[in-house]
């Protein structure tokens, strides 16, 4: 993640309601959240990192902290909607926000279904073998671009877990026998 | 390449772990058993790269600008809303159950009311013999003679004597039993004393029988003209 102006700068002014600073946010977190919502099936993957960018701006002013814990809590935000969409078939979404991404999408043309090609073939083979944790690990991690420490505050597990959840994971995708490694 | 198997789990596990962090941060592992993984990890890579329209960019942007500092409105949990509801219904349940319990014991406190004055052949003598068994309602040799004066329909708690009975039975079987000492004769026609006596017939006189030694005079014979008696002149 990268701001153009020093992240601290960036948040005081989105704490002003500025929509410059409000932009800047947009385009450093909005892409990495809808390619998580997308490669962990998420239904409306768009929506949802919409749903997240909103619920940020609406606590945006609780928030203090440097640009490491703002990814950790845009992925938090992130995680739990995972979770609601795996428990109802329809993310719970303020009235507000389906209104206006109703009227947006309408003028834009946008086609929120994903297409297959947009989940490659190999991440879906690879997920295939992994437990639904192994998959939250591996694509927070890669996707999201968090560090070991990071996964584990979003998953809310321990950091030893995350490094074994991770380890078994790829082991298992690559074939890897543990004991085995060649060096 | 050399394979060497490493001894202990924690020496592997962080061999595996540095590995696995130059994989994820998008290098190259020393280990090249983790090259396949490297497709997988850039194919999960591509995910996160998205082309933003500047139009929405903007739409979304001001949007949260606005949103900022904005009171929530208070919205009850779905789970919150659930656990309300079923509160409700676990008090509607239980007062249900509640009415019905207190309408069934006063159903069955009024059928054992109605069924303690029962005598043997009413419907519900039996429910007062069940009721007695389970210590409600009197019960008891006492209430037993009271039944059996209600069948005989005598005052409360006073035994008929059999004999007296059997007697006023006999003596008057089409009368009440109330009636002692007035037997009536249906077969015998009665007496009416003062009653005059048929003029053709010999005179009868009720309670005094006929003397059968002494003949009876009878109109038109010539009486004995010896005997004084006779009618003067004749």
């Amino acid at each position: 993640m990268a701001f153009e102006q020093s992240f601290e700068s960036v948040l005081r002014e989105a704490k002003l309601g500025s929509t410059g600073a409000w932009a800047e946010i947009y385009r450093e977190i909005v892409g990495p959240v809808t390619g998580f919502f997308r490669a962990r099936g998420v239904s409306e993957p768009e929506d949802t990192a919409h749903d997240v960018f909103f619920e940020l701006s609406r606590n945006i002013d609780r928030f203090d902290g440097d640009e490491k814990s703002f990814r950790t809590l845009v992925f938090v935000i992130a995680h739990r909607r995972m979770i609601e969409d795996r428990h109802s078939a329809r993310a719970s979404r303020s009235r507000l926000a389906d209104r206006v991404l109703d009227r947006i999408k309408r003028d834009a043309g946008v086609n929120e279904q994903p297409t297959d090609d947009e989940v490659t073939e190999e991440v879906r083979k690879a997920f295939q073998i992994l437990t639904q944790e192994q998959r939250d690990v591996l694509t927070l991690r890669v996707v999201g671009g968090l560090s070991v420490e990071q996964t584990a505050e979003v998953v809310e597990r321990g950091v030893g877990t995350v490094k074994y959840l991770q380890r078994k994971a790829l082991a298992k995708v690559g074939g890897i026998v543990p004991g085995e490694a060649a060096t | 390449m050399t394979r060497q198997t490493v001894s202990t789990a924690d020496s592997w596990d962080d061999l595996f772990d540095q590995d696995i962090e130059r994989l994820l941060l998008g290098g190259s592992p020393e280990n090249r058993e983790f090259a396949p993984l490297e497709s997988l990890v850039s194919a999960l890579s591509t995910f996160s790269e998205s082309d933003l329209r500047e139009e929405l960019v903007q739409e979304y942007s001001k949007l949260a600008a606005l949103m900022v500092n904005e009171e929530r409105p208070i919205v009850v949990p779905e789970r919150k809303r659930l656990r309300t509801r079923s509160f409700f219904l676990a008090i509607r349940r239980r007062a249900a159950i509640g009415v019905s319990g207190l309408m069934m014991f006063s159903g069955l406190a009024g059928i054992a009311w109605a069924s303690d004055g029962a005598v043997p052949g009413d419907w519900n003598y039996g429910i007062d013999r069940a009721m007695e068994v389970f210590g409600i309602g009197d019960g008891g040799a006492q209430e037993r003679l009271e039944e059996l004066s209600q069948l005989a329909g005598t005052d409360e708690g006073k035994v008929v004597d059999p004999e007296e009975q059997a007697e006023t039975s006999v003596d008057a079987p089409g009368k009440p039993a109330d009636t002692p000492g007035k037997p009536a004769d249906p077969g015998k026609p009665a007496d009416t004393p003062g009653k005059p006596a048929d003029p053709g017939k010999p005179a009868d006189t009720p309670g005094k029988p006929a003397d059968p030694g002494k003949p009876v005079d009878t109109p038109g014979k010539p009486t004995d003209p010896g005997k004084p008696g006779g009618p003067p002149g004749s």
